[in-house]
């Protein structure tokens, strides 16, 4: 019946005026509240990332409203700075924790925008800046990004590159290995295949991991990442086996 | 004294005449009264008993032993049942001590998002947050949608990538092990989710 409710009051609320209502229009609405009742409900937040200083400290709210406001004189998105301070809100850290979140991240951001170029959306940006603050270089989001110049988005790569190596995979080989599957393929299917491959086999170690990464990798891209050792190394008559 | 009188009889060498030893025994056993059935009943039940005393006999301490190792055995079992059951009321049987394993698969022709994760029993309460709601921790309970401890939520979610966690029982903060993470920045772990879509800088 609330669901009924809603939708009648979102019938009402839309830009028809109450007189342009007929009963077929409040019969129809009421119905489809009915059969969405028996789904589940869909939980919608229409203004995400949003800024409510009453969350923080008079003092910790003045600094942060500084550094959006300074974020934006730069250029950069503030709604990502916005939630990694509503993040610290909601575990009740301490203001000047929170604040130094937001400043290293708006940091950050600045040195993603460098490397992924001006043109970048703000998941890029806000996932760039993560990937760096995990030890990835500027050069690895280069990589990254040119491999989606036309179409599509690199935020799923930067996403699972930056998963990779806090899984302990070396971050330059993966980057090698997520550079190499974007390049074969447009969607992210494959990355977040060896996502998936890589998580698993991390909970054994971070060599088992390396080692399932590289067996997809010559699955998935033959000859794509040329940074991976081949399959049977090639050594001279009579040298000992290195294994 | 003689020389004779620091030799002990049966001293070797110098012993004395076995013929006379044996004559004199004889006799004084001859001067004694003869043994009345209650002094043989005496000595009869005085032997048994010497003899069938447990501590006596080559069983009794090995049983005594056998016993306490009987004993010793059923504690260690009865403390390490004890042990375990204690383990599975603060462990296996609650949240904080088996990882989650979630997924997120769109629903409604993409319009939304279900968030899907399985917890064992015990679970009272799941809520998820992120980026989406504000990182609002009631904003987003879960229902459980089966016995075997599936949690689901139903959320709209704009393109673009999505920070989250989940909440158990109200207070512990937790992640899918398995799912994409974001690096810990000082709040605690993440996953990470993305929507197709967000248009990039130069076409907004």
């Amino acid at each position: 019946m609330i669901i009924a409710g809603l939708a009648l009051a979102a019938l009402l609320s839309s830009s028809i005026a109450p007189s342009e209502i007929s009963y077929s229009d409040l019969i129809a609405a009421l119905q489809k509240g009915a059969a969405s009742s028996t789904a589940s409900v869909t939980n919608e937040f229409p203004q995400p990332g949003r800024f409510d200083p009453t969350r923080f400290d008079s003092v910790t709210a003045g600094a942060l409203r500084i550094l959006f406001d300074s974020a934006s004189a730069h250029g950069i998105p503030t709604t990502p700075l916005i939630n990694k301070a509503n993040f610290g809100a909601a575990q009740h850290k301490p203001g000047s924790q929170i604040l130094r979140v937001v400043r290293d991240h708006f940091a950050a951001m600045l040195d993603a925008r460098a490397a992924l170029g001006d043109n970048s959306s703000d998941s890029e940006l806000d996932s760039g800046a993560d990937a760096l603050r995990s030890g990835i270089d500027g050069k690895a989001l280069v990589a990254i990004r040119s491999t989606r110049t036309t179409s599509g988005s690199s935020v799923n790569a930067l996403v699972v590159l930056t998963d990779l190596v806090k899984r302990g995979i070396p971050s330059g080989k993966a980057r090698d290995a997520v550079t190499a599957l974007a390049r074969v393929s447009k969607t992210d299917e494959t990355i977040n295949g060896l996502q998936v491959l890589v998580a698993r086999n991390a909970e054994r170690g971070p060599g088992m991991a390396q080692d399932a990464m590289d067996r997809y990798l010559r699955i998935n891209a033959p000859g794509g990442n040329k940074n991976a050792p081949p399959k049977s190394a090639p050594r001279p008559p009579g040298s000992p086996d290195p294994q | 004294m003689t020389d004779n009188d620091d030799i002990l009889p049966f001293d070797g060498g110098n012993t004395p005449d076995d013929a006379e030893m044996s004559a004199r025994v004889a006799a004084s056993y001859a001067s004694t009264d003869a043994a009345t059935p209650e002094m043989i009943e005496r000595c009869v039940r005085a032997v048994r008993r010497r003899v069938m005393t447990p501590a006596a006999t080559i069983g009794g301490p090995a049983k005594r032993n056998w016993i306490a190792a009987a004993v010793a055995v059923a504690a260690i079992f009865i403390v390490s049942l004890t042990m375990r059951s204690s383990t599975n009321k603060s462990g296996s049987d609650t949240a904080d001590s088996i990882e989650p394993i979630g997924t997120v698969t769109p629903v409604d022709n993409g319009a939304a998002f279900l968030f899907k994760l399985s917890f064992p029993k015990g679970t009272a309460k799941v809520s998820v947050v992120g980026d989406f709601n504000g990182w609002d921790t009631a904003a987003t309970p879960m229902t459980q949608s089966s016995k075997e401890g599936a949690w689901s939520a139903k959320i709209t979610l704009l393109p673009g990538r999505h920070v989250y966690a989940y909440i158990v029982n109200g207070e512990k903060w937790t992640i899918d092990p398995l799912a994409p993470q974001v690096p810990d920045a000082g709040f605690g772990a993440t996953n990470a989710f993305v929507v197709d879509g967000e248009p990039r800088g130069d076409s907004k």
